[in-house]
């Protein structure tokens, strides 16, 4: 996880510096090997990385038309998110990206449409790109709107997005740009350079609002937390670190930190961190709590915070191995649950298969291999992340509001385009 | 007993209890230069090794307790003048309870074990004399460990094996010689059964890691999981997808049993058993017919005890936790639905 304050790790701030000197494929090349190798991990930083390398893509790649530019968006994207399948942000954002760049052909084509080309075409959009990819020779995309969170809108306007704020997550709702108008230039190279500059405003909006999203989140802390409020929180992330503090400056309430990891530590190695200094000076009591197990805790506890690396469309949520258990006894005592996303989090996939998601651990750290016949006999698994059901979570905090399992598709809507649910299957040319 | 401050102990760091849980008893090293002079020194020891958590599991504090008693009686003396009956418990007995407590809090069955016993002293008559009177105590205690502990031990592995099935997964989660017992008991004497066992570890005790290796040497199919990561998702029931088939039974070892049916087990197993019943699958609880106590539970803060060695402002840990979710007790007399606690506290009362 990256630490709050510097707000990116190091891998990450040297790789964007690097974007500028670099040739596109070398800086492709060298994010897909840090994901890979996890040095840049933790689902923000893989989404800015995400996001830098696709504004290169826009900004440097070869194409000549817009499904041109779409297709090598997509390959990025599939390179990145098999290079990360564990991250669900990284897929969320090469959706976004694909989305705003639908979303400012659709607009530039209505326009251009409207003055030159037949009218049949400009009342059905859809066809029209169809025949255009006939044309151009590109197989045509595969676009089964397979997944959950299209369950019943799929028109792009919806009433969520007309209530949502504009300011400060511009690029979180994409109406929030439909006032631009593209000027009608003819041609196919003003055109593209127009659309291209649009898209690379956009992203910087993407950008924007993921350097702003742990400061959007803790706005809502002074109505969660209460004064003398037990909190228990479960993996501390730069979310949930920055939501604790700001609640600090007004209340006094006490947090539970249970730590999945760090218990294989020995005892009395734990030094506090910056962020329980910060807190304890503002008269925030933080406990430490190393059982494996917290159920013992939840008569005390009255809420309980999990911090996630991914949401998706049901409402499950990806988060640190323990989480389950937490949850499930939050359940069991009646404790509200709270998952804090930002909305890069909140992916349009549901899952049916709750492993697929899970990272797997080495179990070196547990099992000594010395022991032969445990090596041999008895399996042994650890499970980094795991998958909490969608009903163990009651409250979802995102950078544009507080929202329930209920609200999730119609944030969705309002996010990505249906036509990149499932970019990652699509085979480009 | 209270005892002067501790100055120097083992420990450099002063141990920090959050206010919330300051009315929670630890475990304390006491140097044995501060202790009472009239401890015997076989109960110095087992102070000792209880204080430094060598000797953990209740069961084993019990008997490890009623044999340094042996000695005490066996070396004790009636002044002139007094009685045994009457002497023994003020001056003898209860520094070595005092000094037994201070080390660590007394497990629920040696506070019984204790009240028994005083309850066999007074119940001497005032005019025997030494002899005679150590000669019926040490017969007490010789046979209390046999039939509370020792036959009551193969009771409850010979019926809780009964409800090993052939095909059955079972999870257990860290180690109770109960729960070892009776795995190792079901493989050896059902004929042709065949099963396999999850163990569910603590990640900081790590005892489940011997009885995973225990179990493999002896034979069973075993499977280790070092935390309760992935509980719900993977080990109880893994989705359909997957190969792996549903584990059918939780097999828990406890430390008591209150009488309003709660049990009170190793902190961690609340956990594992909620994520069972949320599963839908049974949970099994072991526990002696002594082991059960007239005080009742509803939560895991009422009784408990800080770990020592994690207190201080940077961590901490309880060291048990109270569930409701189980779903049969097995005895030494016989399976029970927890409700019924209070019977069969009832019936060893009446022994």
């Amino acid at each position: 996880m990256a630490p709050f304050q510097a707000g990116n790790t190091p891998q990450l701030d040297i790789f964007i510096r690097g974007l500028k000197s670099h040739p596109l494929e070398a800086s492709t090349e060298t994010l897909v090997s840090l994901l890979k190798r996890r040095q840049i991990s933790g689902s923000r930083p893989c989404a800015i990385a995400a996001v830098h390398i696709l504004r290169q893509v826009v900004a440097k790649a070869p194409y000549r038309d817009v499904d041109g530019l779409i297709a090598k968006i997509q390959q990025t994207g599939q390179r990145l998110v098999h290079a990360q399948p564990h991250e669900l942000a990284v897929g969320n954002i090469v959706r976004r990206v694909l989305g705003l760049i639908r979303e400012e052909m659709q607009e530039d084509r209505t326009e251009f449409g409207g003055d030159s080309v037949s009218d049949l075409q400009t009342l059905c959009p859809e066809k029209e790109k169809e025949t255009k990819e006939h044309v151009v020779g590109l197989p045509v995309l595969s676009r089964a709107p397979t997944l959950g969170g299209w369950s019943h809108q799929s028109a792009p306007f919806s009433i969520m997005n007309l209530l949502s704020p504009d300011q400060g997550s511009g690029a979180g709702s994409p109406m929030g740009r439909s006032g631009t108008s593209t000027p009608m230039l003819h041609g196919q190279n003003l055109s593209i350079n127009n659309l291209k500059s649009e898209v690379l405003d956009g992203i910087d909006e993407i950008t924007d609002e993921l350097e702003q999203v742990d400061d959007q989140i803790a706005g809502y802390a002074d109505i969660q937390i209460h004064p003398t409020d037990y909190i228990l929180v479960h993996e501390l992330d730069s979310t949930t670190e920055r939501f604790l503090l700001r609640a600090s400056r007004e209340r006094r309430f006490t947090v539970f930190i249970a730590q999945g990891k760090s218990t294989t530590s020995k005892a009395g190695d734990a030094t506090p961190s910056l962020f329980q200094k910060k807190l304890n000076s503002a008269g925030v009591k933080t406990i430490n709590i190393s059982n494996t197990g917290l159920a013992a805790y939840m008569t005390k506890v009255d809420k309980v915070i999990l911090s996630v690396r991914g949401v998706t469309a049901d409402g499950g949520a990806v988060a640190e191995s323990g989480a389950t258990a937490i949850a499930q006894a939050a359940r069991a005592f009646g404790k509200p649950v709270v998952v804090l996303m930002g909305m890069y989090k909140l992916s349009p996939e549901s899952t049916p298969d709750p492993r697929s998601l899970v990272e797997w651990g080495e179990p070196e750290s547990f099992v000594n291999f010395s022991k032969g016949n445990m090596v041999n006999t008895v399996e042994v698994e650890v499970p980094l992340t795991e998958f909490v059901a969608p009903g163990l979570v009651d409250t979802y905090i995102s950078n544009i509001g507080v929202h329930t399992q209920d609200h999730l598709p119609s944030l969705i809507v309002d996010h990505y385009n249906e036509q990149d649910s499932d970019f990652v299957l699509t085979i480009p040319a | 007993g209270s005892r002067p401050e501790v100055k120097s102990g083992p420990r450099e760091k002063k141990p920090v209890i959050p206010e919330c849980f300051s009315h929670l008893s630890m475990a304390k090293r006491i140097p044995p230069s501060q202790t009472d002079k009239d401890v015997h020194p076989a109960v110095l020891a087992l102070g000792q090794q209880m204080s430094s958590f060598s000797l953990t599991d209740s069961i084993g504090r019990l008997q490890g307790t009623l044999l340094a008693l042996q000695k005490v009686i066996s070396s004790y003396t009636t002044p002139q003048g007094s009685s045994f009956s009457r002497h023994f418990t003020p001056h003898a007995l209860n520094p070595q309870i005092d000094y037994l407590s201070a080390c660590r809090p007394m497990c629920f069955c040696m506070g019984s074990a204790v009240r028994w016993l005083k309850l066999k002293i007074s119940k001497i008559d005032t005019d025997a004399d030494d002899l005679e009177a150590k000669a019926v105590l040490q017969e007490e205690i010789e046979e209390f460990i046999m039939a509370r502990i020792a036959l009551a031990d193969a009771s409850v592995v010979v019926n809780a094996a009964e409800h090993i099935k052939d095909g059955d997964e079972i999870i257990t989660f860290g180690s109770h010689r109960l729960v070892e017992s009776t795995l190792i008991w079901a493989l050896k004497d059902g004929e042709g059964k065949s099963f396999s066992v999850t163990v569910v570890d603590d990640p900081i005790d790590k005892s489940g890691l011997v009885l995973a290796e225990k179990l493999s040497e002896a034979g069973i199919k075993t499977k280790y999981a070092p935390s309760l990561g992935g509980l719900s998702t993977h080990i109880l029931s893994p989705a359909a997808a997957t190969s792996t088939p549903r584990s059918t039974k939780v097999l828990l070892g406890a430390e008591s049993m209150f009488s309003n049916g709660t049990m009170y087990g190793r902190a961690g197993s609340s956990d594992v058993a909620l994520a069972a019943k949320m599963s839908g699958i049974p949970v099994i609880a072991l526990c002696h017919s002594f082991s059960f106590t007239e005080r009742a539970a509803t939560d895991s803060l009422t009784y408990n005890e800080i770990d020592p060695e994690r207190c201080t402002d940077q961590e901490f840990r309880l060291l048990f936790d109270v569930t409701g979710d189980i779903t049969t007790v097995v005895t030494d007399v016989g399976n029970a639905p927890p409700r019924s606690a209070m019977c069969v506290l009832k019936r060893w009362e009446d022994i």
